[in-house]
């Protein structure tokens, strides 16, 4: 039976860095510096304080130099939340703080390798400044008869070999319990024990987390683990993600940092983007309502040798638009004929021929069923009738869902692009949607990144693959989340989500539960950047714009979700929720 | 001044001594030393303290055992004369009930009503045990095992009260005298639990959790099989103690089952069983 040493190996930490040196926080050990820790690694900093044993804040990723902006380090999140883990347990309700008080170890490394093949839950990777805390649960068998409290694990328990029990293994009984007129029998009684892992794994960059290898992205994976010695009836989870209310993204001649070159104070108030405030406002056609933002400039850059061109006009530069804006996707299960048309430069990646639904620009307040078991049993089985326009008009056409697929598969929180000015002041009526351009399907600018699931890829990129009964990458375009929970997404602001998910069904004593496994990314390039130079380049469909849409990115990107005809403009996909015109 | 303590007749006590503590510190600086010192260790003491009155009230019993679990390392690191590191250390877990040795209380001052409880004064309470133990010195690196006597003996003062009831020995931690363990030195950290109480008899059935300080869960049902065939209900106490009238030898109680039907009691399964022969009244 395994003890707590033994138990930790399954961690992402300890797989990629074994020796891996812990601080202790159980009772009686040293504090030594004062819990906290701070610091930058080789990419990622990050600052954890053991009195906010539940969060991670000023979570920064620095960015190496590309064809299209200098290298620089960003503010990603603000900060990050674990919020308590509610199990129930026999009908007995138990609320898991990851606070101070339960935590029992702090592990840190700033380097480690999971090579392939290594684990089968965790795909290769090359960590950067990476923790894992360790807290530990057991309910107070002390406490007053009809109420649960909880209490720190002791150490002498964590010691013991038999501190959990073997995966769905049946506790032995103590046998005949007899006493004699001069004999005391003694009953010891084992409460019920949870031990929670909480992860932040911060990953150096790695083209594994799109089809075909296509992006550049540095994962990081904040998840949470957890393993109980009694059967649980029902877990539910929730993770907070929340990144500054704007990008603190520099490009080239741009001057002075943007607003977000220092940490946002994570505890001010997050902005009043309410439900319908009109910031996030739909507008009838999925794109920006117009309302005014804050843009910085993206002046011409300068192409790696041997490349084909400077994209972008150097008098008529692309813009971004400092606020943070958050979209939803879903891919086609159809459309990897389009991610290899991508990687082979034979055709654009069109929105209506990359995804099934879309819905950019979502005010806080927002949630959707991401992923279920009470969703589709019956891969292939139309889920949802998608509108795809056909140069006259919109068609119906069914989508093939997959198993447990739900309502999106992944969150892009990005600053959007505006169009040159010289497109906006000649094109800027509305319905043109140039004043705010989601990136997609690929995105570089400061874009966190999230996808739950995946289209179904081929057995070469079982890394895109999602759970099965037997763990995770096992079964194509199923969702990346245990089979047994079911995952809402809920947006806290246009800049912040929380990720929340249950479970109903019995989870075995002695077995690993994981939360939000998939993780995340942080863009940093193309992969191939000469590659992306020629794709920008290729793109015939700005040939009827004037000239600096042909070196415009953001005219790249509007050009992959709208079509234009004369004074008309179309989405390719029409986004979820909006009228047919 | 004549102590009504003088009118007890017997005490029940139950004595629990624990040790869960690490350290590694800086021994021999000349050489580079650390010493590491872990251990986690109990001895658990049930027994009747009887009357044995002299001028001054005094209890005694000198059959009493102890019930031990332990985890031992220590290790010392240091640098050899060729710059190696060098570890000497010794790792044991046992576990098992110690031979006989007596404890006795006694009042010392009645005005204060302050008296000294010794456990082992005629000699430690003592088991053997075996441990492991390695030396990296090169040339010749070794390991094997030596048996050696694991001792416990402990004394501390404290305070009866002025009317003979119920005393907990955790109030009293800070007066033990040294270190229990002989393992462990006066700087390690004991902690102490248990209680003396006046009850005409010992407890059928204990209740505890199952870690180190086996703390005591009152409000406990359990499910008995009486002599007489009957099966019935009983609650633990405030100590985690069942106490059933037993007036036979030949009575014998069977513990069925603990009620879970309840918090927090539904969140635990049973865990060890262990008898303690509690010998009677000298």
């Amino acid at each position: 039976m395994p003890n707590l040493d033994t138990l930790l190996k399954a961690t992402m930490l300890l797989t990629a860095a074994p020796g891996a040196k812990f601080q202790s926080f159980d009772k009686g050990a040293s504090r030594g510096a004062g819990g906290s820790t701070s610091g930058t690694g080789a990419f990622w900093g990050w600052t954890h304080a053991a009195k906010q044993a539940d969060r991670v804040t000023h979570v920064t990723h620095r960015l190496r130099e590309t064809p299209w902006f200098p290298a620089q380090t960003l503010p990603v999140l603000d900060e990050l939340v674990w919020h308590p883990i509610e199990l129930v347990h026999r009908g007995a309700a138990l609320k898991l703080e990851l606070t101070e008080e339960f935590l029992l170890r702090r592990y840190e490394a700033s380097r480690g390798s999971i090579t392939q093949g290594q684990s089968s839950y965790w795909i290769p990777a090359d960590i950067d400044r990476s923790m894992l805390l360790v807290f530990g649960f057991q309910v107070n068998l002390r406490a007053a008869p009809g109420t649960v409290t909880l209490e720190p694990i002791p150490r002498d328990v964590l010691e013991r070999d038999d501190f959990m029990p073997e995966p769905c293994a049946t506790p032995p009984a103590p046998g005949e319990m007899k006493v004699k007129r001069t004999e005391t029998g003694t009953l010891q009684l084992i409460p019920l024990r949870v031990l929670v892992c909480a992860e932040f794994v911060c990953c150096t960059e790695r083209n594994d987390y799109t089809p075909h290898g296509l992006a550049a992205t540095s994962r990081f994976r904040p998840h949470l683990m957890f393993i109980c010695n009694r059967p649980l009836e029902r877990m539910a989870a929730a993770i907070s993600i929340r990144r500054p209310p704007v990008s603190g993204m520099a490009h080239p001649g741009t001057g002075p940092t943007p607003p977000t070159g220092e940490p946002h104070d994570p505890h001010a108030p997050h902005d009043g983007h309410g439900p319908h405030d009109g910031h996030g406002a739909h507008d009838g056609n999925g794109a920006h309502d117009g309302h005014v933002m804050h843009a910085m400039d993206i002046p011409p850059t300068t192409p790696p040798a041997p490349g084909p061109g400077s994209p972008g006009d150097p008098n008529d530069p692309d813009l971004m638009v400092h606020e943070m804006a958050t979209g939803f996707w879903s891919d086609s299960n159809v459309g990897l004929v389009s991610w290899q048309n991508l990687a082979n430069l034979s055709g654009p990646p069109l929105w209506s021929s990359m995804f099934s639904r879309v819905r950019t620009n979502v005010p806080a307040g927002t949630s959707y069923l991401m992923a279920s078991p009470d969703l589709s049993q019956d891969p292939g089985k139309p889920g949802f009738v998608s509108r795809l326009w056909n140069g006259r008009e919109y068609v119906a056409y069914p989508q093939p869902m997959n198993r447990r697929q739900g309502y999106f598969d992944n969150i892009h929180i990005a600053p959007p692009m505006k169009a040159p000015q010289s497109i906006r002041e000649r094109y800027g009526k509305p319905g043109f949607h140039l004043d705010s351009i989601a990136m997609a399907p690929f995105c570089i600018h400061d874009c966190l990144h999230m996808h739950w699931r995946w289209l179904p890829t081929s057995d070469k990129e079982k890394h895109l693959w999602g759970w099965d009964a037997s763990g995770p990458y096992a079964a194509a375009g199923e969702p990346h989340i245990p089979i047994h929970q079911h995952l809402r997404v809920e947006l806290e602001s246009t800049h912040a989500f929380a990720y929340r998910v249950h479970a109903d069904t019995v989870m075995e004593s002695g077995t690993w539960q994981y939360v939000l496994h998939e993780g995340l990314a942080h863009g940093n390039s193309a992969a191939s950047e000469t590659l992306a130079q020629w794709m920008h380049l290729g793109l015939q469909m700005l040939d009827e714009w004037p000239m600096p849409a042909g070196k415009s990115w953001a005219m790249f990107y509007w050009a992959l979700r709208y079509c234009r005809s004369g004074d008309t403009v179309r989405e390719r996909l029409l986004e979820d929720g909006a009228p047919v015109p | 001044m004549t102590s009504p303590w003088f009118n007890v007749p017997a005490l029940y006590c139950r004595v629990h001594l624990s040790a869960s503590h690490r350290s590694r510190e800086e021994t021999m600086p000349a050489i580079h030393g650390y010493t590491t010192h872990d251990v986690t260790l109990s001895a658990v003491g049930t027994f009747q303290l009887v009357a044995a009155h002299g001028d001054r009230p005094y209890f005694r019993n000198e059959k009493v055992t102890l019930r031990v679990q332990a985890r031992i390392f220590n290790e010392l690191e240091f640098q050899g004369g060729g710059g190696e590191t060098i570890r000497r250390g010794g790792r044991s877990t046992f576990g098992g009930v110690t031979q006989p040795s007596d404890v006795n209380l006694e009042l010392t001052t009645e005005e204060k009503h302050e008296a000294y409880l010794r456990m082992g004064s005629m000699g430690p309470f003592t088991l053997k045990h075996r441990i492991d133990v390695w030396d990296t010195s090169p040339p010749k690196p070794a390991q094997g095992h030596v048996n050696e006597e694991f001792n416990v003996d402990a004394m501390l003062s404290l305070t009866l009260p002025k009317t003979p009831g119920q005393v907990r020995l955790d109030a009293f931690e800070k007066s033990l005298i040294g270190s229990p363990f002989s393992c462990c030195d006066s700087r390690c950290e004991v902690r102490l639990s248990g209680l003396l109480r006046l009850t005409p008899d010992v407890p059928v059935f204990h209740l505890a959790d199952d870690t180190l300080d086996q703390n005591p869960i009152p409000h406990c049902r359990v499910r008995v099989l009486c002599p007489d065939g009957a099966t019935r209900e009983f609650e633990s106490d405030e100590a985690g103690d069942i106490f059933i009238p037993r007036a036979s030898t030949k009575d014998v109680y069977t513990l069925l089952e603990v009620l879970d039907d309840r918090a927090p009691q539904s969140a635990a399964i049973p865990g060890t069983w262990t008898v303690d022969t509690v010998p009677d009244r000298v």
